[in-house]
């Protein structure tokens, strides 16, 4: 099977020509894929040529078809064989036949003007220009401070709040206190990293009267709107998107000295670290090094997660605070990140709204992993800081940074 | 029981090829239970497996099994209590000598170190009995000699010498690595069967997590001489391949983590 690919207008024109069976499904498949996750959310597939199609075939049709229903894409095949028309009209998948080219589709050879959702570069929305977030800071544990009951916070999340943190999904203190582990809450959706030997993230999804809650020893929360939304994407010169890049991109298009944000964004690479001992069972307040600190933190060891679905959130500021640590990659901004990892899934174009993008992933395939991000900068060995290729980043300015101890 | 008490081993000690495969090592193992062994290629499994069967003595630590205080014991007086296989299956037989022949010397290993053997009628008897039980028809060609016989059929009875006199500890080295993957899936099959019929203690190295997953009742993950992880009961139950490679991973990890990253955390974790 031969595949041409053809940018017209909004519309990508595939050329398939030859069989899709069985041995070419695979293929056919994979190079839509990459097409909608850069964006190309109309297809067009000309069938003019294509000479065979099996079951192995319309179930890669399929599976192109509901990735852009994920993203709100289109897809029609046209001017089909009469062996692809019957094949697939028999099948019961008619509805994906068309006749002819769109008439907003631009002649062969003419790329014409992209769909204007579709983005290179960074694209901003202004939601709504007033939103700022209300920080606060409930729980303050600081490593390795004991912990005994009163360090606990049981916090509730409501859908207009994000937050990050250290804390255990459990009903009491004496529960949590050998669970305690990196924990981030985005519109009332929790994932956390109990730091059990399984290393499996667990997660609380808002349903009907339920609200997730966490004892925490450590939590920053932002409250309120997200006033902005940049959407980012590869371009020739700019590959993928550093974390500091966007950090100061926020601050500069707040215009403040410090912000809340939400990311969801395709993976280049992630670096950070997470809890795999619980600091519940501190007893005593001590300095912990190395070669013991090991038995408590793990460290990713390299860039990891690459193509996989990032959640971000986090505080930056141009003023420090306890809980924001300086980037190394850029000295004059502070900030405090968690990440959880999904498995890939494509995100809509354009503007997007939070809370359903969200939902997307906490309804999907479970979480991977959740970590503390940091900023690699050791000499010579160091991973650098985490990237992400493409995605959406929510952000208002923090109307109290004060109250950031 | 099997009791390894703090056991030691460096080999080349104080050249540049100082080795320290064993480094502190304490492992019990109840009577009864099936322990299998994995590890990175040069974790120590093997000189684990060599410690306990006297090929070397180890340099600190001792070494319990039944009852007995076996560390200074040498390699031929623990091959009374203890039953090995290793991963070649044409290993430690005399390929030219029949079954039976074979199995008759196997039999006085370890007794007393006469070397006169009769094969007599009661004693075929019985070795037709055991070996039908490998369900492989041997039995009917006990005459002929060991070295006809496949790599797989030939572990089957060397794992069958290995148990014939109950011993009180049997050691599998990767003893199906060398057969092809039918023959190896029926030799594994097989010692699940026997090790659990005569109700054996056995520790069984492995490179397959499959295996270590399907076989034994508790499984050991060793790094650079050391037990780093250690499975049993519950947490054996659960454990599938995809959580022993993740446990790797954090063992990998774990060794990347060296003091310039603990300074990089300290002043980022916070
Ligand atoms: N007799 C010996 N002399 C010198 N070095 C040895 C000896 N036996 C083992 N070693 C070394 O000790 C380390 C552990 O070896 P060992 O054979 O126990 O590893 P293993 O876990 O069984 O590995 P593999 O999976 O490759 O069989 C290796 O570095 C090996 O080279
Ligand atoms: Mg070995």
């Amino acid at each position: 099977m031969k595949i041409e690919l053809e940018q017209r207008g909004r519309y990508l024109l595939i050329q398939a020509k030859g069989r899709l069976d069985a041995s070419w499904a695979d293929h056919f498949t994979q190079t839509l894929l990459l097409q909608i996750r850069k964006g190309r959310h109309h297809l067009v597939i000309d069938a003019s040529e294509m000479i065979f199609l099996s079951s192995a075939g319309i179930r890669a049709l399929l599976m192109v078809y509901k990735e852009l229903n994920i993203v709100h894409g289109s897809f029609f095949i046209t001017n089909p064989t009469s062996f692809v028309e019957q094949t697939l009209s028999t099948s019961g998948f008619q509805m994906w036949l068309g006749k002819g080219f769109p008439e907003d589709m631009p002649a062969a050879g003419i790329a014409g003007e992209k769909d204007a959702a579709e983005n290179t570069g960074i694209q901003g929305f202004i939601l709504k220009d007033d939103a700022q977030l209300t920080a606060a800071e409930p729980a303050a544990w600081h490593p390795w401070q004991a912990v005994d009951k009163k360090r606990v916070q049981a916090l509730v999340f409501e859908k207009d709040t994000c937050a990050l943190g250290i804390g255990s999904a459990a009903a009491s203190f004496e529960d949590a206190r050998d669970h305690f582990g990196e924990f981030l809450a985005v519109a009332g959706n929790v994932v956390y990293q109990p730091p059990d030997e399984q290393a499996l993230p667990d997660y609380l999804i808002p349903e009907k009267q339920f609200l997730p809650r966490m004892q925490c020893i450590q939590a920053m929360s932002c409250n309120g709107e997200m006033g902005h939304l940049i959407r980012f994407a590869p371009t020739d010169t700019t590959p993928f998107y550093r974390i500091s890049a966007l950090l100061t991109n926020i601050l500069n298009q707040t215009g403040g000295k410090s912000a809340g944000f939400v990311v969801l964004g395709e993976i280049e690479g992630l670096v950070g670290t997470a809890l795999i001992r619980s600091p519940g069972r501190l007893s005593k307040e001590r300095e912990i090094v190395f070669p013991e600190i090991r038995d408590w933190l793990t460290f990713c060891g390299e860039r990891s997660y690459s193509h996989q679905q990032a959640l971000l959130t986090g505080v930056v500021s141009k003023t420090g605070a306890t809980f924001l640590s300086p980037m190394p990659s850029a000295p004059h901004i502070a900030a405090h990140i968690h990440a959880a990892v999904f498995p890939y899934q494509p995100l809509p174009n354009g503007k997007i709204e939070l809370e359903s993008a969200i939902a997307k992933f906490f309804n999907g395939p479970p979480p991977l992993a959740v970590m503390h991000l940091t900023d690699d900068d050791r000499p010579a060995v160091g991973l650098g800081e985490s990237a992400l290729i493409r995605g959406a980043c929510w952000f208002s300015p923090l109307q109290n940074p004060e109250v950031l101890s | 029981m099997l009791k390894i008490d703090s056991v030691s081993k460096t080999f080349h000690a104080g050249t540049v090829n100082e080795v320290r495969a064993l480094q502190d090592v304490s492992l019990s193992i109840e009577d009864g239970c099936f322990t299998g062994i994995i590890g990175t290629n040069g974790s120590g499994k093997s000189t684990l497996l060599n410690a306990v069967a006297g090929t070397f003595t180890p340099d600190a630590g001792s070494i319990h099994l039944a009852g007995h205080d076996i560390t200074r014991w040498p390699e031929y007086k623990r091959a009374a209590l203890i039953g090995r296989v290793f991963q070649d299956p044409f290993a430690g037989t005399a390929p030219d000598m029949s079954i039976a022949e074979n199995i008759a010397i196997a039999m006085k290993r370890g007794q007393h170190r006469s070397f006169g053997f009769a094969v007599t009628r009661a004693f075929k008897d019985d070795v037709a009995d055991r070996v039908r039980t490998l369900k492989m028809g041997l039995e009917d060609r006990l005459d002929n000699p060991i070295g006809t016989l496949s790599g797989g059929q030939r572990q089957a009875l060397t794992l069958l010498m290995a148990v014939w006199t109950r011993p009180k500890l049997l050691l599998l080295d990767e003893h199906t690595a060398a057969l092809d993957p039918k023959s190896a899936a029926k030799v594994a099959e097989l010692t699940k069967i026997i090790i659990a019929r005569e109700k054996l203690t056995a520790l069984m190295v492995t490179h397959s997590m499959q295996q270590a997953v399907d076989l034994p009742d508790r499984i050991i993950m060793m790094h650079r001489g050391a037990i780093v992880e250690d499975y049993q009961d519950e947490r054996k139950q659960r454990v599938r391949v995809p959580d022993l490679m993740a446990t790797f991973d954090r063992v990998q990890k774990r060794e990347l983590f060296d003091e310039s990253v603990a300074g990089m955390l300290k002043a980022q974790y916070c």
